[in-house]
């Protein structure tokens, strides 16, 4: 506390000053030049949010800040980092872990592997604040009631949220100047997720430490950020404050980036967005823009020099040679900068005329895990109803834990009910998209042999294969060359639309999505929806499509199905339900997506004490508006008039709404 | 309580090994090409006195009637009359077995401290890490005999620093309680005894142990690299905690396992060295004892050596487990709630292994 | 779509590119294994002089002139002795390891596509045989069979392909819990096509590195076996009996019994470099 007072006093000095930084990192026996002349400050008490996609370089520059650039890679860095008075590339290792050990803080992606597990948490906390007491209390700074508790735990006994509010309280416990958070929400549920931003905020005008947020997602750094600074291929692109960006980003890439995004706002009859990233074998233009190859409004000078910023305004930087076309094209097309807008005649088919393809029935599923001799038994699904007509796209939406992906892994026939029943009335097996496309092709497998494969069942002539094959690689806009090659020397949109191929080669009635677009850059997201949608319309093919967004669910689906550990809790419209949901768990879920700006709103935390199965309702405990009734008495669907329906007491009281 | 748990459920384990071990030996010994009775009569006997001797051995019994028969016989302590020496095998093995748990536990505690050493200070990235590294990998090719010549060839012959055979040069040494000749001597207070044995002890016993050193250093090596690539490796890092605590206190515990295993499969190794080198040595273990039996074609002798081994075998890789078991938190929760999950999927986003199953990595 | 298309080309030259740069100290090694293979191959031509007759006098010092390792106890020609040596020690490895990569391959393969009561019960097996002291345990086969290299061989490869049977089934269990398995079986993949071609190929590398790795551990058990008399009979030139039959003339005429050791110590070390070397490579490769 002391250190960080004195050096407070000297304010308004940055805690952080980045000039003309050039990061070099060695890879299989090669440099790569991974930042490319980067000038940054972070203030104090600054919030500032790196925001690029994967590649960007924008994790390595949070890596450089702390030191810490992988000494595997031997990095060569030139320019200069100055993190308070310590001059990183030329300090001793002494001041560097002094530094660290005082000043600087980080909180990395993956809550379940930054934790050592073979140490109690009490003992890995230990090591900053060499204090018991201190620990405790900095857990409790974070928000975690039971500390005692979970100081005595190893991190595998914690859940994901709470691992990362003990990331945050050990970053915090020594009040340092700066931290550098990278991705900490990204592996966690949405409500968590507007959890851990809150605290954040919370924390930084409580104790005034600076935060460098390193995030994919310009959703997250809207909520959260005072700066956004925007990185492609190692450079900045623009940086400027949170509101300039996201209301008039200048940049043609910050104007894609904001262009690709899936919000409530997006009109769903609308394309969305997206480029395909040219590819990322680590070829790139180091002299010129890294934007240049997909950039509408390139001059030739693009292609060998990078500009120089141009001043927008105070703290608004852009570095493009052509701003002045930017502005006016981008006033032409509307505010939203759509640039390859198109608007498709989205003509609604009436579905409630089409024949109903799939009906699950109370469906039920428990997995059993025996522990020596006691059984535990894990309820992933209770008493589900699904009806899908011909055509129709409907969205399944929960956290994790759910049951959502259970349920679409019962119907794939990957999984076998406890009870219920599926009917199928097509009679042909549904086909699934996987979370992870690139996981789910066989990586050294061509691309031409994993379709082939599809169609074995078939029993196709030879050459009636071969023409299914290049008709479908054409039909999901690949090129004909790609069939050789193995799917492992894919990129991860080529990837994508090689397993959709797969699904669609031999034409399913029923096409199960599970996440597809979670682990893609925000720029592919819309690409993929765009041909699923476009297949899904040509095939004339119903859709079951898992995610945990609700703004992708809203864009997609005609119909949302809310789940909460195990139940549907809400069904209805998309569009409505999104407009004015019925369920307070939908409304806690609407509230959580990043971008919203609705934090400060109060949401229950994940690490009250499991009561265990009541008879109540399953979402009382986290529940805002619970009342008596929900915690004692079980609850039914209640219909409303519109064809909506939801389990909750309140609806019957009349209470919520 | 999960140790009770765990050390019963591995004993009852370790029984039933060496049941099988006993089972395979008692076939060896069946279809032997030396068959027992004219080993034990000579060739000039006559049928009838063969016949004879076959009844008293038991030999005309039906098959799983002369199993248990050696099944019972073992559990009094009879391991059959060695061919060569005439006498019960047991009782020759117990002559000899004091100087090879010696040799071998000696071996066996420089292989383990060698082993931690060369690994960690391998598994460190700075500059000589790879000329290190190439060490250990010719340090594995040498086998254990081309070590004892070479300690011969120096060590006795042109420098004359350490006797080349047997185990101690002082006649009349003290003996007992232990048969350990340096833990007696210091037991009865003559420390030059001590260092007599220590001499005799040094050239074999680092011949056995620098092979296993050597195999245990460079998979502790591999798992410290992986280690130190983990994301709660960074996390240390960033708290500024320097590099060696970092090494010795983040790093080693969770690297020890594939280190442990490692350690329990080299005893195996081991024990075939014990055999080859006290032969080179001449030193009066088991080891020696089976070469000594392997030309006149012993069996009964070779197989009661191999069972001892074997059940020494058994003892130490149940005590690797039970380390691997003391050292890493989440096996102990393993073995608390064996199975675990449905084999295909788990709840949420961990896996026992408290990874998770996150896309998006550090680039590049 | 233009632009797609040139990309995609760029992505495809880009990846085949990366797989054929292999360093230097990568190519040295598996080089080294081939000359190895071929001095094995070529011994007979290679030596100078039948192995088995003497040549010349008892105990020529080696580098001198006619012979370049000198002679043993009774003239005959060292080198040529090492020569045969090396191809007996190097094959016999080869051989053992060749038995161990098909049956254990094919049963940790099966052991690991199947799962369930066959996995168990594989693996039970699997898990007794290693729970014996392997090495040790061969001395005890061979002294049952009876001293000769063929028997050794039989001992030794019985103990062995355990080690390949564990690797295979939990690199075949982690390939099948992967999503890739789950994605073909949904498409109506059969158990035969799915181990033979989604299964098999990711478990190569770990079965090739590991197999070479084996190499220096097989010649030197083997040499260590045969060193106490349990390979073949008296005269044959194998490199662990040559080293143990004239330790009685170490001090003064050590060539003899070093020479053939110090054989056995580089198989190892090519055998070691490679495996490592390999390791390397596919490790770069993922």
């Amino acid at each position: 506390m002391m250190s960080n007072e004195t050096l407070a006093v000297q304010a308004p000095e940055p805690v952080a000053k980045l000039h003309e930084v050039r990061v070099e990192l060695k890879r299989r026996s090669r440099y790569n030049q991974v930042l490319n002349g980067i000038d940054l400050e972070i203030g104090r008490g600054e919030i500032v949010a790196l925001v690029g996609e994967s590649g960007s370089g924008k994790s390595v520059l949070g890596m450089t800040i702390l030191g810490l650039l992988p000494s595997k890679a031997t990095p060569k860095i030139s320019g200069t980092v100055r993190v308070l008075d310590v001059e990183i590339n030329s300090a001793s290792e002494k001041s560097l872990l002094d530094l660290r050990k005082h000043h600087l803080g980080a909180v990395f992606q993956d809550p379940m592997s930054s934790l050592n597990p073979s140490m109690k948490i009490l003992r890995q906390l230990d090591e900053v604040t060499k204090d018991t007491q201190l620990s405790t209390q900095a857990l409790l700074d974070v928000g975690i009631t039971n500390a005692k508790e979970i100081l005595n735990r190893y991190p595998f006994e914690l859940s994901g949220g709470q691992r990362q509010r003990v990331m945050i309280a050990m970053a915090l416990a020594k009040s340092p100047a700066l931290i550098v958070v990278d991705e900490p929400t990204t592996a966690l549920d949405v409500t968590v997720q507007a959890q851990i931003l809150q605290l954040i905020r919370d924390l930084r005008d409580r104790i005034g430490t600076a935060f460098l947020f390193v995030t994919h997602d310009l959703g997250v750094a809207s909520d959260i950020a005072d700066r956004i600074v925007v990185m492609l291929a190692g450079r900045i692109l623009e940086s400027g404050t949170t509101s300039n960006i996201l209301r008039s980003g200048q940049h043609p890439y910050t104007r894609s980036l904001l262009a690709s995004r899936i919000t409530m706002a997006q009109d769903k009859g609308d394309r969305i967005f997206g480029k395909e990233l040219p590819n990322s074998s680590g070829i790139v233009n180091v002299d010129g823009c890294p934007w240049v190859e997909r950039c509408n409004y390139k001059l030739d000078i693009c292609n060998d020099v990078f500009p120089d910023p141009v001043l927008l305004s105070k703290d608004w930087n852009a570095f493009c040679h052509n701003l002045g076309a930017v502005a006016i094209q981008g006033a032409v097309s509307g505010s939203n900068a759509q640039e390859d807008k198109v608007v498709e005649n989205n003509a609604v088919p009436d579905l409630a005329m089409s024949p109903v393809v799939l009906e699950v029935i109370a469906l039920e599923k428990v997995f059993v895990s025996r522990s020596g001799s006691a059984r535990k038994e894990f309820t992933a699904l209770k008493n589900v109803d699904l009806e899908l007509r011909k055509g129709e796209c409907v969205a399944v939406v929960g956290e994790s834990g759910s049951g959502k992906s259970t349920l679409l892994r019962i119907i794939g026939g990957l999984e076998t009910p406890t009870s219920g029943e599926v009917f199928n009335h097509t009679k042909i097996v549904p086909r699934m998209v996987y979370q992870d496309a690139g996981s789910s092709l066989t990586p050294w497998m061509s691309v031409d042999e994993l379709l082939t494969e599809s169609l074995l069942v078939t029993k196709l002539s030879r050459n009636e294969v071969k023409r299914r094959v290049a008709e479908v690689i054409h039909h999901v806009n690949l090129p004909e060359a790609i069939g050789t090659a193995k799917t492992a020397a894919l990129s991860g949109g080529q990837k994508q639309r090689v397993a959709i191929a797969r699904c669609v080669i031999d034409p399913p009635t029923i096409l199960l999505c599970d996440e597809p677009t979670s682990a893609l850059d925000a720029s592919l997201v819309g690409n993929t929806l765009n041909l699923l949608n476009d297949l899904k319309r040509e095939l004339e093919m119903a859709m079951v499509f898992v995610t945990h967004d609700l703004a992708v669910a809203r864009y997609i689906a005609d119909r949302i199905v809310v789940m909460y550990k195990g139940r549907i809790v809400e069904v209805g419209d998309s569009k409505t339900l999104c407009h004015s949901p019925l369920h307070p768990y939908t409304k806690m879920l609407l509230a959580s997506l990043p971008g919203t700006n609705t934090l400060g709103q109060e949401f229950a935390t994940d690490n009250r004490p499991e009561l265990g199965e009541s008879s109540g309702c399953s979402f009382a405990q986290r529940c805002g508006e619970a009342i008596d009734i929900c915690f004692t008495n079980p609850v039914s669907m209640h219909y409303m008039d519109d064809g909506r329906h939801a389990s909750c007491h309140l609806l019957a009281s009349g209470g919520s709404q | 309580m999960y140790l009770l748990k765990f050390i019963a459920k591995r004993i009852v384990a370790s029984v039933g090994i060496i049941l099988g071990l006993t089972a395979v030996l008692f076939f060896l010994a069946a279809i032997s090409h030396n068959d027992p009775v004219h080993a034990m009569l000579g060739a000039g006997a006559t049928p009838s006195a063969i016949a004879a001797e076959r009844h008293k051995l038991g030999l005309d019994n039906p098959a799983i009637v002369q199993y248990f028969d050696y099944l019972k016989n073992l559990l009094h302590g009879n391991l059959g009359m060695s061919y060569r020496t005439r006498r019960p095998v047991a009782s020759d093995i117990a002559t000899y077995l004091p100087a090879t748990l010696e040799l071998a536990g000696f071996a066996l505690v420089i292989a383990v401290v060698l082993g931690l050493i060369l690994g960690l200070a391998s598994g460190g990235s700075y500059r000589g890490s790879g000329v290190l590294r190439s060490f250990l990998i010719t340090g594995a090719s040498i086998p254990q005999f081309l070590l004892a010549i070479g300690g011969l060839l120096f060590l006795y012959g042109k420098l004359n620093l350490l006797p080349a055979t047997g185990r101690i040069g002082i006649s009349n040494a003290p003996t007992g309680p232990t048969g350990f000749y340096t833990i007696d001597g210091i037991l009865n207070g003559d420390f030059g005894v001590t260092l007599d044995a220590f001499k005799y002890l040094l050239m074999p016993a680092i011949s056995i142990s620098l092979g296993p050193a050597v195999s245990i250093g460079r998979v502790l090596r591999g798992s410290l690299i992986s280690t130190l690539g983990s994301d709660y490796i960074k996390t240390a890092r960033s708290k500024g905690i320097g590099g060696f605590r970092i090494l010795v206190r983040h790093a080693l515990r969770n690297s020890l396992g594939p280190a442990l295993s490692m350690t329990g499969l080299q005893a195996g190794l081991m024990f075939s060295g014990v055999v080859v080198i006290e032969d080179i040595f001449a030193w009066p273990g088991i080891g020696y004892y089976t070469a000594q039996s392997i030309p006149s074609g012993d069996f009964p002798a070779i197989a009661g050596v191999t069972l001892v081994l074997g059940v020494g075998y058994v003892i130490i890789n149940s005590l690797v487990d039970l380390a691997q078991l003391l050292a890493d938190p989440r096996l102990r929760r393993l073995e608390m709630s064996t199975s675990g999950v449905s084999p295909k999927r788990s709840y949420g986003k961990t896996d026992l292994n408290g990874s998770s199953q996150t896309v998006v990595q550090l680039e590049p | 779509m233009t632009k797609l298309d040139s990309s995609i080309k760029d992505v495809v030259l880009a990846k085949s590119i990366d797989k054929n740069v292999m360093p230097l100290g990568q190519k040295l090694a598996i080089g080294s294994l081939l000359l190895v293979t071929l001095v094995a191959l070529l011994a007979p031509l290679l030596s100078p002089s039948n192995p088995l007759l003497p040549v010349d006098q008892p105990f020529v010092s080696p580098f001198s002139g006619a012979h370049f390792l000198g002679t043993d106890s009774v003239g005959r020609d060292e080198l040529s002795r090492v020569l045969y040596g090396i191809r007996a020690s190097w094959f016999s490895a080869l051989a053992v390891i060749a038995f161990g990569v098909i049956v254990g391959g094919i049963v940790g393969l099966v052991s690991g596509v199947m799962g369930g009561v066959v996995d168990t019960l594989l693996m039970r097996i699997t898990d007794g045989f290693l729970a014996f002291p392997g090495p040790v345990l061969a001395i005890a086969v061979v002294a049952s069979l009876g001293a000769s290299l063929v028997h050794t061989l039989i001992a030794v490869a019985i103990v062995w392909w355990p080690f390949y049977a564990r690797i295979v089934r939990g690199e075949a269990r982690a390939i099948m819990s992967r999503p890739h398995i789950e994605a073909a079986r949904s498409f109506g993949v059969g158990r035969f096509r799915l181990a033979l071609r989604h299964v098999s190929p990711g478990v190569m590398p770990a079965v090739v590195v590991t197999a070479s790795l084996d190499i220096g551990n097989l010649v030197i058990t083997l040499a260590g076996l045969s060193f106490l008399g349990l390979g073949q009979p008296a005269p044959a030139p194998e490199l662990g009996a040559m080293a143990a039959r004239n330790l009685q003339y170490l001090l003064q005429e050590w060539w003899v019994s070093v020479m053939p050791a110090v054989a056995i110590a580089i198989l190892a070390m090519v055998g070691n470099f490679t495996g490592d070397a390999l390791r390397d490579y596919f490790e770069a490769k993922i």
